[in-house]
């Protein structure tokens, strides 16, 4: 069982089958919520605007921004709830071939000592006006 | 549109041939060399024995010169288009953005008389990726052909000149150029001559697609 309920919600964009749609340029602007499910002492909790390239060659990762909102203890049963915002770059766009995908993504994490972290992922489709 | 997909194996060929090529340097010599250690101790005449040695050097060069000899050939037929009717000239514009027009200004003079089984020019998107596979990496390319202008089963007379301004369209809907560590996406324009038993003629110019819309 994962240490950590994560939620994420975006407050624009336009909501798609999968993911939220942004223009190259756009604010990105959402919350996130935790629920620990135990106590922990985390390194940090933090929310990562990054984009990835997936399929058949090996992954390559780019991180837009960090933001690295919280460090110390997370009491169970406890919420806390963070704000964030983001400038998406002009490139690259999001894209899905036969051998490469370039996926963005919001990543929010908590960093603890030792232990794998409780991730979660949002999904998004950047993407210009055609 | 059409799509086509190949595996990059020329290098591990390559890498094949040049472990197999060492691997003979190595072991051929020193075979002689038992090979006339032995027909000595045969207590044969001082000419048959200068013949021997004669033979067992030349035996012994053999793969050094071989060798390189092959890898030689292998190149001049490679390249033998090249040198047998020269280079196209291809004008195309390095720098585009997604949307914007594309002429493509091809010229080429026959030198001599050649049949081609095709003549063809292409606007190519690739996707080329790299991954580890055990101790090797490979890298795999898949090619979607958006415009193409064909020319089949044509005999150029010497002389002859083929010359045309086509007008292609980086397509709207398309992806930019990504240059990601081991993740390429890349537009080019191919010109490929293919001639019966000759290696077939490709050059390739590469475009950079601008991640931006022409309006």
């Amino acid at each position: 069982m994962s240490k950590a309920q994560i939620n994420i919600a975006l407050m624009n964009g336009e909501p798609l089958a999968e993911g939220w749609l942004f223009r190259p340029g756009d604010e990105v602007r959402g919350s996130t919520t935790i629920m620990p499910q135990e106590d922990m002492n985390c390194r940090s909790v933090y929310i990562i605007l990054q984009w990835r390239t997936r399929g058949r060659g090996t992954s390559h990762f780019q991180t837009i921004q960090r933001l690295d909102v919280h460090q110390g203890e997370l009491k169970a049963d406890w919420p806390l709830s963070f704000e964030f915002q983001f400038v998406l770059p002009e490139e690259p766009w999001s894209y899905t071939g036969h051998y490469i995908n370039v996926v963005w993504e919001i990543m929010v994490g908590i960093d603890l000592s030792w232990q794998a972290d409780p991730q979660q992922n949002m999904a998004l489709q950047v993407s210009p006006k055609r | 549109m059409n799509t086509t997909q190949k595996n990059d194996n020329r290098w591990i060929i390559i890498l094949g041939v040049v472990v197999v090529a060492i691997l003979v340097m190595c072991v051929l010599p020193p075979l002689m060399g038992f090979g006339v250690t032995f027909i000595e101790s045969l207590d044969v005449s001082p000419e048959v024995n200068a013949l021997l040695n004669a033979a067992t050097f030349l035996v012994s060069c053999l793969p050094f010169l071989l060798i390189p000899g092959l890898f030689i050939g292998y190149f001049v037929y490679r390249h033998l288009n090249r040198v047998r009717f020269g280079k196209p000239e291809v004008i195309v514009p390095q720098t585009l953005r997604v949307g914007d027009l594309l002429p493509v200004q091809y010229r080429h003079t026959f030198s001599r008389d050649v049949t081609c089984d095709l003549f063809s020019v292409q606007l190519i998107f690739e996707e080329r990726a790299t991954y580890s596979q055990g101790s090797s990496t490979r890298t795999v390319t898949h090619e979607q052909v958006v415009a193409e202008t064909v020319l089949a089963n044509r005999t150029f007379q010497a002389g002859e000149m083929i010359a045309d301004t086509l007008q292609w369209q980086i397509p709207h809907e398309a992806m930019h150029t990504l240059k990601a560590p081991r993740n390429v996406l890349r537009w080019l324009v191919r010109i490929k001559f293919v001639i019966p038993k000759a290696p077939d003629y490709a050059d390739e110019y590469e475009i950079t697609v601008q991640p931006e819309i022409a309006r």
